[in-house]
């Protein structure tokens, strides 16, 4: 074992994970608790909260399992404490292993190679944590100026249907960034993307024919997973 | 007489206490390796680290921000921010749970925005709970989950998740989704630009285009 893992995967690197964590799980529950009550002062109802929950719930799951896999590589590099916390908060994998070996780089080494040491694994360590503070950054002292100003600007405009426009444009363009990647790139990302598309029409139509409403829960992670068999199958 | 705070200024200061608390904890593993194990601080790679991350990071982070939070409600933005996975994860689960219960995304009510925070709340628990589960199980899945059989369902997770998401909200929105669409697959096809400068550039020609559609009467 390379010596500075024996440091990264130490029992006193789980301090952070706890506190992290903890951190996350604590900030979450208080915005559902508050927003619990708002629903109730809104009136909206148990059923709804109850569906928003279970299709919040599904949806996460496939995407967190990738996460697992991001996990996978990045835990024998930086250690599993260090991995855990920064995968589970702000990063993602393609994110922190390069702000990882540019850290390792400023140290003159290349991230888990030959001469890759504590001092280095701390650069790393370091750049990862700092490189994080921009986004952090923005939310907190530019996040609450920023919405109030386009609210302003919104109702200042007086006009209801572009603001409804605007948004639709924001997250059609979001989906366009993540659509047209498989379409450049061709092969199987683009069959799983078609196969996904495909399965869930038809498990639209399945809802629809034979009036399955349960099932409309679980169309997306179902849709997802037969688009993923779809490129082990093609890969084959 | 103190002011009462409105729902949303409550949200917008407990959302910013918790994410200074958040990132002053995020210190704690460089913390625990300087104070605890001794580790030799090179300040020279420190800084030399810190100024290539935040070259690259400053651009992509202010134009993702610029471009992501108007369309994400106050509180789910303070925890997405925290928990970070917004557009693989987050997102997607947050307008997947809105259509669900038949509330329009593009269309921001107090309803929606209690919605979106319980899934984005619930989101992050769930994505907390699996990624435990892994790091605990981490022997024993690391077999199977790295089966190179595997590998391509996993690498083409993104893929998946938005030709399940995807074609609902590109066909309601079909006008608004054609310029940010094209423009995207040259961008992505070419390689001309940085993949992460992608987005923002997408959203800023995606707006421009609407607003132009709208002045012409083309979208309502």
């Amino acid at each position: 074992m390379k010596d500075y893992l024996q440091v990264a995967n130490s029992p006193y690197m789980y301090i952070g994970v706890v506190l992290l964590l903890g951190i996350v799980c604590w900030q979450a529950s208080v915005f559902i608790s508050r927003s619990l009550k708002r629903a109730q002062a809104l009136g909206i109802t148990r059923e709804k909260i109850n569906k928003t929950v279970k299709v919040a719930a599904l949806t996460s799951l496939v995407p967190s399992l990738a996460i697992v896999v991001a996990l996978l590589t990045l835990a024998p590099v930086l250690g599993l404490p260090f991995s855990w916390t920064r995968l589970s908060i702000i990063g993602s994998l393609s994110y922190e292993l390069l702000a990882a070996d540019i850290g390792a780089k400023a140290a003159g080494v290349t991230l888990g190679g030959a001469g890759y040491g504590s001092g280095a694994f701390l650069a790393s360590v370091c750049t990862q944590t700092i490189g994080s503070f921009v986004t952090l950054g923005l939310t907190i002292f530019g996040f609450k100026w920023y919405k109030d100003r386009l609210n302003r600007s919104l109702k200042k405009a007086g006009d209801k249907s572009w603001s409804r426009i605007l948004i639709a444009a924001i997250i059609v363009s979001m989906y366009s960034r993540f659509m047209a990647e498989p379409v450049a790139r061709g092969g199987v990302a683009l069959v799983t993307m078609l196969v996904s598309a495909t399965s869930m029409i038809l498990v639209g139509l399945l809802i629809k024919k034979c009036k399955l409403k349960w099932l409309s829960d679980f169309a997306i992670s179902l849709s997802m997973i037969v688009g993923m068999a779809a490129a082990i199958v093609y890969s084959f | 007489m103190k002011k009462e705070l409105t729902y949303d200024e409550n949200a917008h200061r407990f959302g910013r206490i918790s994410l200074i608390v958040g990132t002053i904890a995020t210190c704690v593993f460089p913390a625990i390796l300087i104070f605890g194990f001794h580790v030799p601080v090179d300040i020279r790679s420190i800084l030399s680290g810190a100024g290539n991350i935040l070259i690259l990071m400053i651009p992509v982070s202010l134009s993702e921000f610029l471009s992501i939070s108007p369309m994400i409600g106050t509180s789910a933005m303070y925890i997405m921010v925290l928990t970070g996975n917004f557009t693989n994860l987050k997102i997607p689960s947050s307008i997947a749970a809105m259509e669900a219960v038949g509330l329009d995304p593009a269309n921001y009510t107090d309803e929606s925005d209690v919605i979106s925070t319980i899934a984005m709340g619930v989101s992050t628990i769930v994505c907390i709970v699996v990624i435990a589960l892994g790091a605990l199980l981490i022997v024993p899945l690391s077999g199977p989950l790295s089966n190179p059989v595997l590998s391509p369902a996993f690498e083409n997770i993104v893929p998946a998740l938005f030709g399940a998401l995807g074609m609902g909200m590109m066909s309601k929105n079909f006008k608004l989704a054609i310029a940010p669409f094209i423009l995207g697959v040259v961008l992505l096809a070419t390689g001309v630009i940085p993949g992460a400068l992608v987005l923002p550039i997408l959203i800023l020609v995606g707006i421009v285009a609407a607003r132009v559609m709208y002045k012409k009467n083309w979208v309502k």
